[in-house]
């Protein structure tokens, strides 16, 4: 049994077209909004789903991490990691629920 | 919801628990730690620790027989930590696909511009 989502695939550009990709959260919902900086705040809607995200993590180009939770969705860990491969950009993600922490529900 | 399911996880994470919830699952009314012992490599005393981390995530519940402590898998949180794991999945192909596609777009678009200029 698998405890985390994981994924890892390849893109067809360099590392800062690939990064600026995965740093505009529209892809992860419909649309959205992010911050890519530590302590960053964003929110991504999906369908009726809305999920808020707080950037743990930021390391240009090479790695972004954050958690997330909506009000119905368990809070869960992203760790997103870049790398150069060849002429493109290996893209490796991970999701792992979270236990509850106080902090999600608007500590700040 | 949310404890219980990264307890689930760290709970199934361990090899050793894995093996014994099989054996729970597969055991007609569950399981003493002194009947798992019987021909393991591991003491009872380690196989109870693990069956008390499988009880406490959830994965079993605890019946009491005299000195004896019997195990009974559950199969509730273990469905919710599946449930998981495929809507998780599911929602992850699509937004890859999302992301794939535009930067083929993307990539394509500026391929575009310039055979124009």
């Amino acid at each position: 049994m698998i405890e985390r989502v994981q994924r890892e695939f390849e893109v067809p550009c360099d590392l800062e077209a690939a990064w600026n990709h995965v740093i505009d959260p529209s892809w992860l919902g419909e649309e959205g909004e992010l911050e890519a900086r530590p302590d960053g705040e964003g929110w991504v809607r999906d369908h009726e789903t809305t999920r808020y995200l707080v950037v743990e993590e930021v390391d240009e180009q090479r790695r972004l991490v954050y958690r997330w939770a909506s009000f119905t969705d368990a809070p869960s860990l992203v760790e997103i990691d870049l790398a150069p491969s060849g002429a493109g950009t290996r893209i490796s993600i991970t999701e792992s629920p979270l236990e509850a922490r106080a902090q999600l529900v608007g500590a700040r | 919801m949310t404890d219980s399911l990264s307890s689930v996880f760290a709970a199934l994470g361990d090899e050793t628990r894995r093996t014994l919830y099989q054996r729970l699952l597969e055991s007609a009314n569950g399981e003493t730690a002194t009947h798992l012992a019987q021909g393991a490599t591991i003491s009872r005393q380690a196989i109870a620790k693990h069956l008390r981390v499988l009880a406490n995530s959830g994965l079993a519940t605890v019946r009491r027989e005299g000195r004896e402590t019997r195990y009974v898998p559950t199969t509730q949180a273990m469905t919710q930590a599946s449930n998981w794991l495929n809507e998780h999945s599911l929602a992850w192909d699509r937004r890859i696909s999302v992301l794939e596609r535009r930067i083929r777009d993307s990539s394509s678009a500026e391929g575009a511009s310039g055979l124009v200029r």
